[in-house]
């Protein structure tokens, strides 16, 4: 099969950090926290209370807002994300495009049948239901090319970018939205975290609860959020004179078949899948310029990941700059990948790096080129993001500035 | 009834090499048993393996096993595994909402998400089996096994995956509380991505266009149970074609026929 560069023509969001890529760089560059104590639902007994949270989604300019307000909030956050994208591509309404769809969504079903028994419903009684969220998305958008759901757990929504990529490269859509949509922020989902002792409990200060790379880490922030992606191969945007963000430039992806939760001591796996990444990309390490670190803030994750990093840059790492914008969103789960892609989108094109905030003590376990607290002034032309997950998922994606 | 024959636009099409297969169908009874020795590994599976997996991660274990052992695969460390269950953990969710009615948060047990959402079963084949290639859970509403094999179609196409395991599950009708247990059913290919492999089965995907409305309208609609059944078959070599989603469709031919 012929490889052909594919690009990211457009982006949509809603996020911890704003539903906007302008609010989201502005606010990712200035160390803005999105995290804050849950008040949608009664966190008192829960061991941590806080998360990254999603405020009002906006209502898509053409779509009748009465319609649009009785969808249910993921559906509310999959279909602005990915009307925005196909607006900020100029491609939407596009029905002559075999346009499709690949996100990633961890526990839409879940969390569907979860918030309709509390509000009294039966849907988790009944065999039938309805149809998953990327069909109703692209239902409602009118969408004419096929769509997908898949879960790796957090590093769910760099195979949905991955995997477009394929889709685009096969001929199999002209135009591919891809990224992740997770608002599984609900008392079943932040009890089961906080029961596997996996969640900051530092409630009482929510916007430095997410301490990725600190010393005083202990443990993830959840967050909910959406960001999807329009990409398109690169000889499609030149023949209709589109822009281009950067291209998908290179993926890998190696399983720890180690253990469900824990990330395997070896570092093996991981080291593998970033190689797969940049040998998939071209790019030797030393021409990596930033690093989005999958660095959720849990003890075990942030100093392995270090030494997974030591062993693909070397000496590099010195002076190549790593940071986790978990610090300011919380972790957004299958939808983590999508949102720190965006990240590495905002480091090139303000020519700045997005700070780790919270980081005030840098644990000697992750000696890297860390960014504390304050975003740097960087020309990134190459970024490489990981996303590891639940399943022992380890993925790495290459983003190349076009 | 051969594609290229009635598709005009069969290039689109991603073919892989079948080289094992399974089926597994039980009852809830039979369950239990199944969840301590889910089929014959060169390993031992301890008996507490699957202790916290899902009814359909169990099946799944148990037909990936049987299509090991008919394929004679011993190595497959670096296939990519792609796992599309229905409903995927709804009894375990209302176990967990009726648990924290009771009890609050602390009820919750700690597993649900692990064990019960969509990444559960490619994980807990990749951990058990040692696979090493990717993983990942696909679908889980109506329509998953069209994302699952448009998803397959796409892992088919990577030049540096060896093969791919595509395993589809489901209960023969849906827990429902009060209800009896029903059974569950589930199905594992093993496909070979590199290498020769025209004497084997013969998968073909294929996403479809608009002018296939008329092509498609002659298929049956893909079912996991005819699918199944068409595997089974004993008076031949599997083979058929199914329609998947809107527009797509699915072929098996025997490598005898090609």
């Amino acid at each position: 099969m012929k490889r052909h560069p594919v690009w990211i023509t457009g982006v949509g969001a809603a996020s911890p950090l704003g539903c906007n890529v302008a609010d989201i760089a502005r606010n990712l560059l200035a160390g803005v926290s999105g995290i804050r104590k849950v008040d949608a639902f009664s966190v008192a007994d829960h061991p941590a209370q806080i998360a990254g949270v999603v405020d009002a989604i906006p209502c898509p300019a053409d779509f009748d807002p009465q319609f649009f307000d009785a969808l249910d909030r993921s559906e509310r956050a999959a279909t602005w994300s990915a009307w925005s994208a196909l607006q900020d591509a100029g491609l939407n309404r596009r029905n002559d495009l075999r346009i499709g769809l690949i996100l990633g969504t961890a526990a839409e079903w879940n969390c569907l049948w979860e918030n309709d028994y509390w509000q009294g419903g039966r849907r988790i009684f009944e065999s039938n239901d309805q149809v998953g969220l990327v069909h109703r998305v692209k239902e409602t958008l009118d969408l004419a090319g096929p769509c997908a759901s898949l879960s790796a757990a957090c590093a769910s929504s760099n195979y949905a970018l991955h995997l477009a990529r394929r889709w685009l490269e096969l001929g199999w859509v002209d135009v591919c939205l891809a990224g992740g949509c997770d608002l599984a922020l609900s008392p079943l989902t932040l009890a089961c975290f906080g029961n596997l002792r996996a969640l900051s409990r530092r409630n009482d200060e929510p916007t430095k609860a997410s301490r990725p790379f600190d010393l005083e880490r202990d443990g993830f922030v959840m967050g909910d959020g959406c960001t999807i992606f329009a990409l398109e191969r690169a000889e499609h945007v030149r023949e209709r004179g589109g822009k281009a963000y950067a291209e998908v430039a290179g993926f890998g992806a190696v399983s720890d078949a180690y253990h469900m939760v824990i990330p395997s001591p070896d570092p093996g796996p991981a080291i593998r899948a970033m190689n797969q990444a940049l040998t998939d990309a071209r790019i030797d390490p030393a021409d990596v310029d930033y690093v989005n670190a999958h660095a959720t803030g849990t003890s075990v994750g942030d100093s392995a990941e270090a030494r997974v990093l030591a062993a693909v840059f070397g000496s590099h790492l010195e002076k190549m700059p790593v940071s986790s914008t978990k610090s300011m969103t919380g972790h957004l789960l299958t939808a983590a990948a999508a949102f720190e892609a965006l990240a590495c989108i905002v480091a090139m094109r303000e020519g700045a790096v997005p700070p780790t905030i919270n980081l005030d003590h840098p644990d000697p376990e992750c000696p890297l080129c860390h960014v504390p607290n304050q975003a740097q002034q960087r020309r990134v032309k190459v970024a490489v993001s990981n996303s590891f997950g639940f399943g022992g998922s380890n993925t790495t994606l290459v983003l190349r500035a076009v | 009834m051969r594609a290229e024959a009635s598709n005009p636009r069969v290039e689109l099409a991603v073919t892989a090499s079948v080289v094992g297969w399974g089926v597994v169908q039980v009852t809830a009874e039979q369950i239990p048993a199944l969840r301590k020795a889910p089929g014959v590994w060169h390993e031992k599976i301890a008996p507490t393996a699957l202790k916290q997996a899902d009814e359909q991660t169990v099946v799944a274990v148990a037909a990936v096993l049987q299509a090991a052992q008919r394929g004679e695969l011993v190595d497959f460390a670096s296939w990519g595994i792609l796992a599309a269950p229905l409903y995927f953990g709804r009894s375990v969710t209302l176990a967990s909402l009726l648990a924290f009615e009771k009890e609050g948060a602390w009820g919750v047990s700690p597993h649900l998400i692990p064990h019960h959402s969509l990444h559960a079963i490619s994980g807990t084949l990749s951990q058990l089996l040692h696979i090493h290639g990717p993983n990942l859970g696909v679908g889980n509403g109506p329509g998953a096994t069209y994302e699952a094999f448009l998803l397959a179609g796409a892992m088919m196409s990577d030049l540096n995956l060896p093969g791919l395991w595509i395993v589809l599950t489901e209960h023969d009708a849906e827990p429902i509380p009060g209800q009896p247990m029903p059974g569950c059913l589930g199905v594992a290919l093993a496909l070979r991505l590199q290498g020769n492999g025209a004497e084997s089965m013969q998968l073909r995907v294929c996403p479809g266009e608009e002018e296939h409305v008329e092509f498609l309208a002659s298929l049956p609609e893909f079912s996991l149970t005819s699918f199944a059944q068409e595997l089974e078959r004993t008076d031949g070599d599997p083979a058929g074609m199914w329609r998947l989603g809107p527009r797509g469709w699915l072929e098996i031919e025997s490598g005898e026929s090609r």
